[in-house]
């Protein structure tokens, strides 16, 4: 009985001095982070497009290079706002990079009169441009629904990261994510 | 509420009806497909038995599995909509049928729903607080429309629709007017239709009699494709698929909004590219082609959550340990019965099945910590099942120890009643996370389990004093009782004791103040007074035996305030645990106590003056 009665006095006894003298301040409730899904090493799926100039590629046939693939139209704002950004910095990084832009516009000719009409500087030989015109790489393949969206695939293509919507591509953290791929 | 009405002629008149359920379809796959919802990753089996029981208060609708009714409400919903699903307490105020089982169809609640929709829409600009019965019963009722709705939509992207792409503009894009329209092949030429669609209003204007026949049938689909595509926003319900970039990671996304986000990626395309062809399947009634799909899906869904604790919980949720610990300890009463007449024969078959009971309840607990990542109680419910497992354990020992089938009865008694007791909380219990301020590890696992502890060993006690004043009152000596009830009592104490000051300072910490009257508060101090009272009362000769013992088996009426009363108060910042309906059984229990107590008292009294 005494050692239950001195077992109680020094909890109450411990926790009114905790009391007391406590930081409360200090406190913080748990958190737990959520699950985190392993992004990298997704791989790209291969496809075939054909260039404005007739010319058909595959995307694997650019392995061992760095592809930043960009889904855009002509009539979306934002992409043609960063568009020019994006081919002056495939101009500055020719060796390693490639640049394919794949339009969701109707027809070739509403790219083409773009690009005539807002493109005045050379198009470097890294970039290409070409039509998805059955959506089929960018919503089938790729679940793209809403442009911009630009994929950085790796030179062993797996997809690294997803740009979701316009950015700064002169912004140092962007050449800087591209340059280390 | 014109949304739900507009939205069950939508699905009326643009989705196939298959023609049955597919209910001989095997759901095993289906069933452990992961999903997010509460704050956690659970099998699609929990979801479906949630949204079920929070539907139709059933586990099960007319011999349909939970997982077979959601595979119907995601994947056919045409086929869905009429299936009898909504239990209405009150049909009649909603001018529904009258029927014997309640239970409607979303068919059938939508309309009677839109009847009153100026009365939801008055009610939902009121405080809560103020609602009549009735009226909570009408929110209640609106709410799960609005769940309901946000299933049936989940998967309207992918599913084939019964109509067809007009046959002029089907050739104009270059694609086979035979083939079943989805949402999703709209998409890839919806630029293209609103172009000409636009061109026509421009030529035209916007009333449809000045169109010829091509035009109204162009703009008649494309005006149902948005229609479709704009009931598909804000659809967040169904979460399946993790979030893939950026902001989106830690978060799971459901198939509307991982399409709206841009948190879509080609492993995802592939993920969705399964469902569509597990609703192929489905639709088509081919359950080779079903279990097939299903079992990819599945396996292709183990890269986004592939943790056993997803596994543990479709076990967990087909044992339903809970009612098997409850038909032991139901068997241990029943093998009391016939152990009374037969008497050695039966008391080692009654140990084992309490034993097992036991370790049943044990088990349950157990898997509930593995699956939810916490200490076992932070529910009123999960407070059922621990209570229950150290009652039934503390008499499980005190029969090994005693051989009198004292613990025996004690065991099956409180674990039958608590489980009981149990089963009517078991509706609300989906395993949620818990709110902010209860979610820490450290507070779960010490002062909620040294306080719930304490009601165990208090609830055993209060066991064996009836046991006494019973067997008093039947005139038969009952003192090897006397000791255990004491020492039962002390223990309590102690666990009660700590945990009420482990409270205060978790209080300290989360609200700032060791102690502020709460009537949690309040309720866990008033089973420590009444046991200090009563022990030192009756050490000082101040209470006598019978009034002690009598006091001690009042404990379980005391526990019982601390435990649900103080919860139906509504106030003070235990707001987590407070709970409406169980007014009446809990002052029926009190009442019948008192009486039962104060009877037995008297009898014995009586008894002991003719002596």
């Amino acid at each position: 009985m005494k050692r239950n009665a001195f077992i109680l006095a020094t909890l109450l006894l411990s926790s009114g001095l905790y009391t007391a003298y406590a930081d409360k301040t200090a406190f913080q409730p748990e958190t737990r982070e959520a699950p985190k899904v392993q992004q990298t090493n997704i791989p790209a799926p291969d496809f075939t497009f054909q260039d404005l100039d007739g010319k058909t590629h595959k995307l694997s046939d650019f392995r061992g290079k760095t592809v930043i693939l960009n889904f855009w139209a002509s009539w979306c704002t934002p992409c043609v706002m960063e568009f020019p950004q994006m081919l002056e910095l495939a101009s500055n990084n020719q060796k390693n990079v490639i640049f394919i832009f794949l339009s969701l516009d109707s027809n070739e000719q509403d790219i083409v009169r773009f690009l005539k009409k807002y493109i005045k500087a050379p198009i470097s030989g890294n970039v290409m441009v070409a039509l998805d015109q059955d959506k089929l790489i960018s919503q089938k393949l790729y679940q793209t629904y809403k442009i911009p969206e630009t994929y950085l695939i790796d030179p062993n293509q797996q997809i690294k990261e997803k740009i979701i919507g316009a950015v700064d591509w002169n912004a140092p953290s962007i050449f800087k994510k591209i340059i280390e791929e | 509420m014109t949304r739900l009405i507009a939205f069950l002629y939508t699905l009326l008149l643009l989705f196939p009806c298959s023609a049955q359920a597919q209910q001989d379809f095997e759901y095993s796959s289906f069933a452990q497909i992961p999903v997010q919802h509460e704050g956690r990753i659970k099998p699609l089996d929990s979801f479906a038995r949630a949204y079920l029981r929070l539907f139709s208060g059933q586990d099960s609708l007319g011999g349909m599995t939970a997982d077979a009714w959601l595979a119907e409400t995601l994947l056919d919903p045409a086929q869905a909509l009429h299936r009898p699903l909504f239990r209405v307490f009150q049909p009649e105020a909603l001018e529904l049928p009258a029927r014997k089982k309640k239970i409607y169809s979303y068919a059938e609640l939508a309309p009677a729903l839109q009847d009153k929709a100026e009365t939801i829409a008055a009610l939902s600009r009121k405080d809560e607080k103020d609602w009549s019965d009735d009226q909570r019963e009408l929110m209640r009722l609106q709410e799960a429309a609005i769940l309901y709705t946000q299933l049936l939509r989940s998967f309207t992207f992918v599913l084939p629709l019964n109509i067809r792409m007009p046959g002029s503009l089907a050739k104009e894009i270059g694609i086979d007017p035979e083939l079943p329209v989805t949402l999703e092949s709209y998409r890839l030429h919806e630029r293209d239709i609103g172009r000409k669609v636009k061109a026509i209003i421009r030529r035209k204007g916007e009333d449809p009699a000045r169109y010829n026949d091509k035009e109204k049938a162009l703009v008649s689909f494309a005006f149902d494709m948005e229609a479709l595509r704009q009931a598909g926003n804000n659809n967040i319900l169904l979460r399946i698929i993790p979030g893939q970039w950026g902001g989106g990671q830690g978060e799971w996304f459901s198939p509307w909004s991982i399409i709206n986000e841009g948190q879509g990626s080609p492993e995802t395309a592939a993920y969705i590219d399964g469902w569509k062809a597990m609703a192929q399947a489905y639709l088509a009634n081919d359950s080779a082609a079903w279990a097939q799909t299903s079992a990819k899906t599945a396996a292709a869904a183990q890269k986004f959550s592939s943790s056993g604790r997803t596994k543990l919980e479709l076990v967990y949720n087909y044992l339903h340990a809970p009612t098997l610990a409850l038909g032991l300890y139901f068997l241990t009463f029943m093998g009391i019965v016939v152990y009374a007449l037969r008497r050695r024969t039966w008391r080692i078959a009654c140990l084992a099945a309490l034993g097992a009971g036991c370790v049943v309840n044990i088990a349950a607990l157990a898997a509930r910590v593995i699956i939810l990542e916490r200490p076992p109680v932070g529910t009123l419910y999960e407070s059922i099942l621990f209570v229950a497992a150290i009652c039934t354990t503390i008499s499980f020992f005190y029969e090994l120890r005693r051989k009198d089938g004292t613990g025996l009865l004690g065991g099956a008694l409180s674990g039958m009643l608590l489980l009981f007791i149990a089963q009517s909380f078991s509706e609300d219990d989906t395993m949620k996370m818990l709110v902010a301020v209860l979610n820490t590890n450290f507070w779960l696992a010490t002062h909620v389990l040294c306080i719930t502890t304490g009601y165990g060993w208090s609830l055993v006690t209060a066991l064996l004093a009836h046991l006494w004043l019973v067997k008093r009152a039947l005139g038969h000596k009952a003192d090897e009782l006397i000791a255990p009830v004491k020492t039962l009592s002390l223990v309590a104490l102690l666990f009660t004791a700590v945990g009420t000051i482990l409270g205060g300072i978790w209080a300290d910490q989360s609200w700032g103040r060791f102690w502020g009257w709460d009537p949690k508060e309040n309720g866990a101090l008033l089973i420590v007074l009444w046991l200090i009272w009563l022990l030192h009362g009756q050490i000082s000769g101040h209470i006598k035996r019978l009034y002690y013992i009598a006091g001690m088996a009042l404990l379980a009426v005391i526990v019982a305030l601390a435990w649900f009363g103080v919860n139906l108060l509504s106030v003070g910042l235990h707001s987590y645990g407070f709970i409406t309906g169980v007014a009446a059984a809990l002052g029926m229990f009190c009442a019948v106590e008192l009486i039962a107590v104060g009877s037995l008292v008297y009898i014995i009294s009586c008894k002991k003056a003719t002596v």
